[in-house]
């Protein structure tokens, strides 16, 4: 009895999420959840923008473009990090490496967004953008002009994703490939398997589900990113891209980004909070999948190392 | 398979004056005979002729009448931070023959059974002192430890079998060789055969491993090392989680393979020391006490110590 | 059969195929090592640079002084972002230490299990949802306006999660051995919990606390919503307060002419990673050691 005395407490966290929710479904009215909504239609009304000019496609292909894309690097990056760190070295740099990861998980997004804007841009529209246009021109997406708004886009908002996530990643893959027993390890070393070998043929086979759990968190604060995003990916043009180069959107840095013009027209208030709806119903999707993989997660993961 | 034991006579390693030792990191070098000068093959420091020799400790010694002696461990100590967990062990291991390891828990005698095939340096322990394999120095510096343990295979405690299907796991070490299809077939149904599993598994050799029982599982361990063709098995406790009757299949087992294998096992069961093994070797707070047939360590003991662990007065 | 000779070359003889395996093993091994100079390039680069924009103009003034114009100082927003820091930890920590108390110690098992998915899935929203959800319920509905109390709230919210699930984590990996010792001396569970649970779980509890502390401290997206922009001190919870994270924002895309509001954000930055990367310094060490002790205590 005692026992669910104590629950209402216990599930204040669940009370939060509750409250989140429902305050956004009734601001949102639940209206215009609609065709149009879920469009790629993208014009620029004068006066008070609607759902009828834009649909939310354009900004969920923006959000699911940026994201992945980051998640790709930061998946390789990340992973050959932890192999590294937990196979290859030492273990006291080891752990070192895996406390500069996890210090560098606390730097601030903004900050990550100002150095995007103000030193890594010219560097991309000078240096980076022609030469990946050079060799990998021939490949979708990596040819064509450069941006007439300069070089803040779709692929520098990549390249800052790519290195915000890489902490959080590292320490959750490093967290999955350390709780690979220990036995089957040795017994893969005493058949006359290499390092590389047991890695390829025992750690990465049982550490998977663990391993996936840390892409799909990683993907979910790729896709949830707003501040820094909004900063580096070229002002709020709403468009699909025709190249890595062009500035697009995604549905965080424009809910961002848009305030100024949500506290004047009522309409553009209640599509962003529509936006934040869908983006929520996003993030918790990738979460719970995330979670169904492993026990490891996200609130502790640079922290305990995850995990209970 | 008998035919490996034609070409273990260990050549010049037991016989003769004893090595020279490397003043640096105490490793063995080999007399080459001829004039170039000597060099230590782990640590290369240059020596001369008047570099102290490995002093062969009595127990050492004792057992180089035994015949061929295929792993040679000479004043071994190994270290972590300093300190010893086992220190000045020296112990020669025949040729076909199985060799128990007794003593008391914590006294070191699984770390002895992991330096034999370098799993110590997993842990990040220091080695001193040498570990000879058909007198070449384990830990030397040309020696790869992935071809150590190729030759020095190990079971452990518990049945560590890979999340994949029976036939998979057997054929682990042969896949990675890239040997054809054919050849790993081969060599997983005689290693299964071997250990007295296929009958049991030949219908399900496609069913995951897991799904075995505990005593099957630890039998496919040793069919998954035997597969790789070692000469020397080292056993970890391999039957401590097993019931009776599977352990009474191992031990069943570990007899029959030393007319092929030399099998080393660590044991903290004496009864089961006494059933199959030739010769026994009694550990006590990391060294080693005594070292003779397994008849006479427990009929009668030369130390007391032996005396009191045999009948039962602690451990 | 025919004797092999020098016996012992069996572990240096080795076939072309067990070679290749070897060679391949510490190229990899030397090839991802090359991930570190990826990853940490741009981080070391970051660093530098802002420090680099942020170093020549900084003076002790930018702590002291209010921002007057395009120029003067940060204090109204180190003070602002104190006030805001201090309310979040304050709502995140007694709501989420005693959900977690609760959670490890007295929930019965559904709801344990629905407490721990509910703390996990509010980490995993988005904070710029948080935001809204806050600008909303806090500062439209509410009638209050931009608020620092509404700020201090929604970055509470945003907190809760970490030290909540922390605390539960903490508290549950008290060894049962100890638990069961300390029952069955007669103690009961609320002096197990004072003597014995709470020592032990103690340094995780606190490196969660501080760790969700470092997260807020740089989060701008729940703030911009909620705390407004004020150029001034805060000298009410009712009134906008300015903060470091919200100076970035605010200043960052000004053309160069206007250098000195990007000497400002940059100065911001600078503070920023400083105080953050402190107190991940403490929580790094505090966690290491506390994961040692507690590896000893399994042993």
């Amino acid at each position: 009895m005692g026992a669910w005395l104590g629950s209402p407490v216990a599930l204040i966290p669940l009370l939060i999420l509750g409250a989140v929710v429902a305050v956004l479904l009734i601001a949102s009215g639940l209206k215009d959840f609609g065709l149009t909504f879920w469009g790629f239609q993208y014009r620029f009304v004068p006066g008070e923008p609607d759902a009828s000019s834009w649909g939310i496609g354009v900004f969920l292909v923006g959000t699911f473009l940026t994201a992945s894309l980051s998640l790709v690097l930061a998946t390789a990056l990340s992973l050959a990090l932890a192999i590294s760190s937990v196979v290859y070295l030492p273990p006291l740099p080891g752990r070192l490496l895996s406390m500069v990861t996890n210090l560098l998980a606390g730097i601030p997004s903004v900050v990550y967004g100002i150095w995007g804007f103000v030193v890594l841009a010219p560097y991309f529209g000078l240096t980076l953008e022609p030469s990946l246009r050079d060799v990998l021109g021939w490949l979708p997406g990596f040819g064509g002009p450069a941006s007439d708004i300069g070089p803040w886009g779709t692929l520098l908002a990549v390249f800052v994703l790519t290195i915000m996530i890489i902490p959080l990643t590292t320490a959750l893959m490093r967290e999955a490939l350390r709780s690979v027993p220990r036995d089957l390890v040795e017994a893969g070393l005493a058949v006359g398997a290499t390092r590389w070998e047991v890695v390829r043929r025992v750690r990465l086979p049982v550490a998977r589900n663990g391993l996936w759990s840390a892409v799909l968190l990683g993907f979910g604060r790729a896709l949830g990113e707003s501040v820094a995003v909004a900063m580096v990916i070229g002002g709020t043009s709403i468009a699909l891209p025709p190249n890595l180069y062009a500035s697009t959107t995604t549905v965080a840095s424009f809910i961002f980004s848009q305030l100024d013009s949500a506290l004047i027209y009522p309409n553009l208030f209640v599509l962003l909070v529509e936006f934040s709806l869908v983006l929520l119903v996003v993030a918790v999707v990738v979460n719970l999948v995330a979670q169904r993989f492993t026990r490891v997660e996200l609130a502790t993961a640079t922290t305990l190392g995850g995990g209970e | 398979m008998n035919e490996r034991n034609d070409n273990l006579v260990p050549r010049g390693s037991s016989a003769g004056s004893s090595p020279l030792v490397c003043p640096k990191c105490g490793a063995p070098v080999a007399a080459a005979g001829t004039e170039a000068p000597l060099k230590c093959g782990r640590c290369g420091t240059p020596l001369s002729a008047g570099s102290p020799r490995a002093a062969t400790s009595p127990i050492a010694a004792a057992s180089e009448d035994r015949g061929e002696i295929i792993l040679a461990i000479d004043r071994l100590s190994v270290l972590a931070r300093n300190k010893p967990l086992i220190s000045d062990v020296s112990l020669h291991i025949p040729v076909g023959k199985v060799t128990a390891i007794i003593g008391p828990s914590g006294c070191g005698k699984t770390t002895l059974l992991r330096s034999m095939n370098r799993m110590v340096e997993l842990h990040h322990l220091q080695v001193k002192g040498t570990v000879r394999y058909l007198g070449q120095d384990i830990y030397g510096a040309q020696v790869n430890p992935v071809l150590v343990r190729r030759r020095i295979g190990m079971v452990f405690q518990r049945p560590t079998v890979f999340p994949t299907s029976v036939f998979e796991n057997v054929a682990f070490g042969l896949r990675l060789d890239g040997e054809s299809e054919d050849t790993v077939e081969k060599a997983v149904v005689s290693s299964l055969r071997r250990t007295g599993l296929w009958d049991e598994v030949k219908e399900a050799l496609d069913r995951p491993a897991l799904t075995l029982s505990g005593g099957q599982q630890q039998r496919l361990c040793i069919a998954r090392a035997l597969a790789v063709s070692p000469r020397v098995l080292l056993m970890d406790e391999p039957t401590s989680s097993l019931d009776p009757v599977a352990t009474q299949r191992v031990e069943d087992l570990i007899f029959e393979l030393k007319s092929d294998y030399t099998v080393v096992i660590v044991t903290h069961n004496m009864q089961q020391a006494a059933r199959v093994a030739d010769l026994t070797a009694f550990m006590y707070q990391g060294r080693l006490v005594e070292f003779d047939t397994t008849k006479r360590v427990f009929e009668q003991p030369k130390e007391k110590l032996t005396e009191n662990y045999i009948t039962g007065r602690f451990g | 059969m025919k004797v092999t000779t020098g016996l012992g070359d069996e572990l240096t003889h080795t076939s072309g195929r067990m070679r290749r395996r070897i060679l391949f093993d510490r190229v990899i091994g030397w090839v991802l090592l090359l991930a570190f100079a990826a990853v940490f390039f741009p981080l070391f680069d970051l660093i530098g640079w802002v420090a680099s924009y942020a170093l020549p103009t900084m003076s002790w003034a930018t702590l002291t002084q209010n921002q007057v114009g395009t120029g003067g100082g940060l204090y109204a927003m180190i003070w602002g972002t104190l006030v805001l820091i201090t309310l979040g930890t304050g709502i995140a920590g007694a709501l989420g230490i005693s959900a977690g108390f609760y959670t490890a110690e007295f929930a019965p098992p559904a709801v344990k299990r629905i407490a721990r998915l509910a703390g996990n899935v509010l980490a995993g929203i988005p904070a710029i949802v948080l935001g809204y959800f806050g600008y909303y319920a806090l500062v439209l509905y509410t009638h209050w306006g931009f608020t620092t109390l509404a700020g201090g709230i929604i970055l509470g919210v945003f907190m809760l999660p970490y030290i909540f699930r922390t605390t539960d984590i903490a508290l549950s990996n008290v060894p049962p051995s100890q638990r069961e010792a300390s029952l069955a001396l007669g103690s009961s569970r609320l002096q197990y919990l004072r003597r014995v649970a709470f020592p032990i779980a103690f340094p995780t509890i606190f490196t969660g606390v501080f760790f969700a502390m470092a997260l807020g401290l740089g989060e701008a997206a729940p703030l911009v919503y909620t705390a407004g922009w004020s150029s001034t001190p805060v000298q009410s919870l009712m009134q906008p307060t300015s903060f470091l994270t919200g100076g970035i924002w605010a200043f960052y895309d000004f053309p160069r002419s206007f250098g000195s509001f990007l000497a400002l954000a940059f100065q911001a930055a600078f503070l920023l990673i400083v105080i953050v990367l402190a107190i991940n310094i403490v929580v790094q060490v505090l966690s290491d050691r506390y994961r040692r002790r507690l590896a000893g205590l399994y042993e």
